[in-house]
């Protein structure tokens, strides 16, 4: 007798993905925020805070957004079930909207300077 | 039904034709994930985590390319933006890919199909040895020419 157990079933969510999905929207939230500050100092030392405020404020509201959206897939966490998982296509699809805006945005403020 | 109810189909072709067209580009452009079946809740969160990753990194290459922008001197006129200006698109153009490879895995999931082989680690490896290159070339020739 080895005393080898049987194999339990795992629930669905034992290896913690939803909380390790949490984790990785707060940290897109702090590099969002990060890059923010970046394209504000640049504005500053350009002297272009026209150009760089509007596309720091995206950023910020960015940050805040995916924080929030962070807080809303813990929630659902109890609704997820054998059913699968939401896909979240359009807070993607908003999400590289905003990294689209911020590589534009800094690539002029390289540029313009 | 009363008669002042109008289909979606009537409402659409009585709008002009450039609000139509938009629309329908707008359409194409959302992902139509209603295909399949449900994958495994725990896939469906891993290709959004890997998306995440992504675009972090597209994130960090544009901070990148912003603090060489402010930072790097050379004294080679604007060379410093040869450095700035590739990562910033690089990162650009992460996200982009990146999304519409999440979209591609979501679907195979949904339609049971394999995962194919991801060119975008390729990709950021080409990008960042390109940039890897040309910040040596710089430097050097900056060395030299002083």
């Amino acid at each position: 007798m080895t005393g080898a157990r049987p194999p339990r079933a795992l629930g669905w969510d034992e290896g913690g993905a939803s909380e390790r999905t949490v984790l990785a929207w707060e940290r897109t939230a702090i590099a969002s925020l990060a890059v923010a500050a970046l394209v504000v100092r640049a504005g500053i030392v350009y002297s272009l805070l026209g150009l760089a405020i509007p596309v720091a404020a995206v950023l910020v509201l960015a940050g805040v957004g995916e924080w929030v959206f962070s807080l809303r897939i813990y929630a659902e966490h109890e609704r997820v079930g054998d059913d699968g998982a939401p896909a979240h296509e359009r807070a993607l699809g908003i999400l590289l909207a905003i990294t689209l805006i911020a590589a534009a945005g800094s690539a002029a403020l390289a540029v313009i300077r | 039904m009363s008669e002042d109810v109008t289909t979606r189909a009537e409402h659409e072709t009585a709008e002009p034709t450039a609000r139509r067209r938009l629309r329908a580009a707008l359409r194409k452009l959302h992902p139509d994930l209603d295909v399949g079946t449900d994958p495994d809740p725990r896939f469906t969160f891993a290709n959004e985590r890997t998306f995440l990753a992504w675009a972090r990194t597209g994130l960090a290459l544009i901070g990148g390319g912003l603090v060489a922008a402010q930072v790097l001197h050379f004294g080679l006129g604007g060379a410093h933006l040869l450095v700035a200006i590739p990562a910033i698109l690089l990162g650009g153009l992460i996200a982009l890919a990146s999304y519409l490879r999440w979209e591609v895995n979501e679907r195979s999931m949904r339609l049971g199909r394999p995962l194919g082989y991801s060119p975008l680690v390729r990709l950021l490896a080409a990008g960042i040895g390109i940039l890897a290159v040309i910040s040596t070339v710089l430097v050097v020739v900056a060395a030299i020419v002083r």
